[in-house]
């Protein structure tokens, strides 16, 4: 009995404490663990957002037919590939390479949302796959080349932006561009066409976009008279959406390459910006070098003085943007914005049915006409339309079956540029093979896989959405996609007037120097304002505008906060890190 | 000769029940302590430490701040309190948020304890009222709430005429009220249980004593209940005044790190600068230097209260 009793207490205690180490489970272990012994596991983790992961699944399964009889290890035939969707917090930065540093996930390959590729690089999770990139893989196709000798490689394919902006500090890629979706002004089409306040031509093509902030409003104004709400979106969920959108909006206004000065802070030579004249006084443009010239005061730009982009006119105009879009009390923007209740998914939920809801309960109920979206976002509410097609008929209201656009952004009357700018949130969202992975070889013939054409392309006709490389569709492919997707299709790949903002290259000084950020472009800006410092997105300043500020207000707001002095120290601060 | 050879195998059985119960004691309490060194020995001196220290983008690591920069954290802390953010108003909304918790909550817990304890009508009614938002999760709870407020409250406060858009983010302080409302009930059940059973302790004959001197129920619980239970009073009491500087009220299970920022406190000013979205590596060691500094000013403020409340302690026992 004392030796039952002892043995009880003995099981106890180490269950008791055992119990303490029920958090250290291997994360991703319900997923892929064991397998077919007969065969090699490739294992891939993908982040599950708007794209979601069953493309990686479809890709899997042609993979594993391709290279079925395969030996990759001795003894085992074939490969299979175990696809685990990775859950959004898991996949930030930080948390992934902190799980995957102590060993937590054993992926081999790892699709991520984020945008800071060089951490990966730096904190020595991401293996070096310059040759996967640089090997001449495909045929003139796009594809795989059948005798193994191509002309092509991942390199050729991949976005210029993407040939520089991924080559990390030791002159090596360490990771390949994945998500590079879209963010703008998605309109509901059949409504607005509908009620006439768009127009569209035989072959369907719209022929009276707003070209001006003066003929959105009036848009609006239209809309708004029509019994509409002009536009939603999710203040809780989404507000880096409209960080988006007011980047684009600047982009347009300054042209791209000024619009990027904000990000690369004129690059190691220095690149001349010409501000409007009067913008500086005497006294202050020699102090910064400056020069007065036919067209302005003209400053070559640098690290050191990157501050002075704060005084980029073209942030201004699409500052008054969004507070025009913001004014007479919100009249043009859905009640729900501000909601704290009001998610991504609400909000698209929301705008989807409002249209069926608005003839169902005219006195309840408005339309929408817009939201702020992303090019996955069909995708992602895929849901809530085949819902609506069970309910309300599946020709009419079903997935695919409506005609959803991205409104192209109007232009400011001092505008330098024409050309249409839709800004990528995800800006080339890193993929990397696991430095610890024990099947590079394997992981390298994924890659060149899933890059090729065929897949490229299935990827699109799946999810909808477009990747940074160089790839088609044929006609009959382009039939098969969703409206919208074929109109981000047309965006992206056949309209010559459209360029892709992206944020993801930036110098040395604003990655790694404390805090050292202009905004405007691909940043929130920081704005010194008299009831303290806000750090927000324009949308956001202006949604919770209790102070009454105008766009004249935070533009001064964020000039008085990068002030010569700051910038400078924060400047000196990194040189003396560096050197 | 017998004597010593009992004495010596009682004091040899001693020993091995002693040595068996300190290895067994030994075992049990390592976790515990292990537990102890590293998460609050050590995260407590490694915070101190990162008061004084700096984070690196370029080499991802803390730096000491050296030479006349070794208080930088804490120039920064002022800096902010006077020129940058609105601190001020943080530390205000936090006195808001304690003060409804401890002024108007915790005398109605007591109250609520009390009832509960004498066992008078709806008691049961009470209990679950008050308990059962402590069983689920107070995520949950506070999404249910949320919800309520936005969809429910908002139609309620317009069918009764008064025209409101919404209710949180507002321009006014209608979030800040339906929050501290919202605190206010939730710290109502207070520690009902410890209350509850530190009342049933109270003799059974000095109760019947005061009835037959014709002692009412208030008068029982203002001068009898209340002055037996002034120890677990006094150590429920201690962190009033120093709370304020940690009192979040229910803005992070609401809102994440998006509360509106009238709402803010400074405790969840200082919580979101450290988790969530709007982290950054670079606030660390600020977060350290304001804990290290709460810390300083807790430290005289906790002392007074305890000499305050020993100041009118009854000196009740049981």
């Amino acid at each position: 009995m004392k030796i039952f009793k002892r043995i009880m207490v003995v099981l106890f205690a180490a269950a008791f404490s055992l119990s303490s180490f029920a958090a250290c489970a291997e994360k991703g272990s319900d997923e892929g663990s064991g397998g077919d012994p007969t065969k090699t596991q490739l294992k891939i983790g993908v982040y599950n957002g708007g794209l979601g992961w069953t493309w990686a699944s479809t890709l899997a399964k042609k993979f594993e037919e391709k290279y079925a009889d395969v030996h990759f290890e001795e003894g085992k035939t074939g490969v299979e590939v175990q696809i685990s969707p990775g859950e959004k917090t898991s996949y930030e930065p930080d948390p992934l390479i902190t799980n995957i540093q102590s060993g937590n996930y054993t992926q081999d390959i790892f699709y991520t949302a984020a945008t800071n590729h060089w951490d990966f690089y730096e904190k020595g999770v991401a293996a070096d796959i310059t040759d996967v990139l640089t090997e001449k893989v495909y045929d003139e196709s796009g594809n795989l080349a059948a005798d193994g000798k191509g002309t092509m490689s991942i390199y050729d394919k991949m976005d210029p932006y993407f040939q520089t902006g991924f080559k990390e500090s030791d002159g090596k890629y360490h990771g390949f561009p994945y998500m590079d979706s879209i963010v703008g002004i998605v309109y509901d089409h059949d409504l607005l066409t509908s009620r006439g306040i768009l127009h569209e031509d035989a072959d369907g093509n719209v022929t009276d976009y707003p070209k001006t902030y003066a003929e959105f409003q009036e848009m609006l104004d239209e809309i708004q008279q029509s019994g509409m709400i002009g536009l939603t979106y999710s203040a809780q969920d989404a507000s880096f959406y409209t960080t988006c959108v007011y980047s684009a909006l600047v982009a347009q206004n300054e042209g791209i390459d000024a619009a990027q000065l904000n990000l690369t802070y004129g690059g190691e030579e220095g690149t001349d910006y010409t501000f409007p004249e009067g913008t500086f006084s005497a006294s202050e443009l020699e102090e910064i070098g400056g020069t007065e010239t036919a067209e302005g005061q003209t400053v070559k730009i640098t690290a050191a003085n990157a501050y002075l982009l704060s005084h980029q006119p073209g942030k201004l105009d699409a500052m008054e943007f969004v507070e025009m879009l913001f004014s007479g009390g919100m009249q043009y923007l859905d009640p729900k914005v501000s909601f704290a209740t009001q998610s991504y998914s609400e909000t698209q939920k929301s705008f989807i049915n409002s249209e069926k809801l608005s003839q169902e309960q005219p006195e309840k109920a408005q339309p929408i006409a817009m939201i702020v979206e992303g090019e996955w976002w069909e995708n992602e509410a895929r849901q809530h339309f085949i819902d609506m097609g069970t309910a309300f008929g599946e020709n009419k209201y079903g997935y695919g079956k409506r005609d959803f656009r991205f409104m192209p952004l109007p232009f400011s009357d001092d505008a330098k540029s024409d050309k249409e700018v839709y800004h990528s949130l995800s800006s080339g969202s890193i993929a990397f093979v696991n430095a610890n992975s024990e099947h590079k070889d394997l992981a390298a013939l994924w890659i060149q896989f899933s890059l090729q054409e065929s897949s490229l392309e299935a990827f699109t006709l799946e999810t909808g959405a477009v990747l940074g490389y160089n790839y088609d569709l044929s006609a009959e492919q382009k039939a098969e996609l969703t409206p919208f997707a074929r109109n981000v299709y047309e965006i992206r790949k056949e309209r010559d007037n459209v360029v892709i903002g992206r944020h993801s290259n930036g110098c040395d000084f604003r990655r790694y120097g404390d805090a050292a950020i202009v905004g405007g472009y691909g940043d929130n800006m920081t704005c010194a304002m008299e009831s303290g410092n806000v750090g927000n997105d324009p949308f956001e300043l202006f949604l919770h505008n209790s102070n009454g500020y105008t766009a004249k207000d935070y533009i001064q707001g964020n000039i008085a906060y990068l002030t010569k002095e700051m910038w400078t120290d924060k400047y000196n601060t990194y040189l003396e890190e560096i050197s | 000769m017998r004597k010593k050879e009992v004495s010596l195998s009682v004091k040899k059985k001693l020993s091995k029940f002693d040595r068996g119960a300190v290895i067994f004691c030994s075992c049990l309490l390592t976790l515990f302590v292990a537990h102890w060194l590293i998460f609050y020995l050590y995260a407590n001196l490694n915070s101190i430490l990162l008061a004084f220290q700096k984070y690196s983008p370029k080499s991802h690591t803390y730096e000491f701040l050296k030479g006349s920069h070794a208080f930088d954290n804490f120039k920064w802390i002022f800096t902010d309190m006077f020129a940058g953010r609105n601190i001020g108003n943080y530390i205000l909304n936090g006195f808001l948020y304690q003060v409804t918790a401890v002024v108007i909550a915790f005398p109605v817990s007591i109250m609520f304890a009390f009832i509960i304890y004498k066992k008078m009508p709806m008691t049961g009614v009470y209990k679950v009222i008050l308990f059962l938002p402590s069983m689920v999760s107070a995520m949950v709870i506070a999404l249910l709430f949320k919800y309520f407020a936005e969809r429910g409250l908002l139609d309620i406060f317009n069918s009764m005429g008064m025209k409101i858009d919404k209710i949180f983010y507002t321009d006014g302080k209608l979030d800040l009220i339906i929050l501290l409302s919202y605190s206010t009930f939730m710290a109502m059940p207070g520690s009902l249980l410890v209350n509850v059973g530190t009342m049933s302790r109270v003799p059974q004959e000095l109760i019947e004593y005061g009835r037959l001197e014709g002692m009412t129920m208030f008068q029982e619980f203002i001068h009898l209940t209340v002055p037996m239970m002034y120890p677990l009073l006094q150590v429920s009491c201690l962190g009033i005044f120093s709370g304020i500087f940690g009192a979040q009220g229910a803005l992070y299970p609401m809102f994440a790190e998006k509360a509106p920022e009238q709402t803010w406190s400074f405790g969840y000013y200082i919580f979101t600068a450290v988790v969530t979205d709007m982290q950054s590596n670079s606030m660390f060691g600020y977060t350290a230097a304001v804990n290290l500094l709460v810390g300083a000013v807790s430290l005289p403020i906790v002392w007074g209260t305890k000499k305050l409340f020993d100041r009118f302690d009854p000196g009740a026992e049981f």
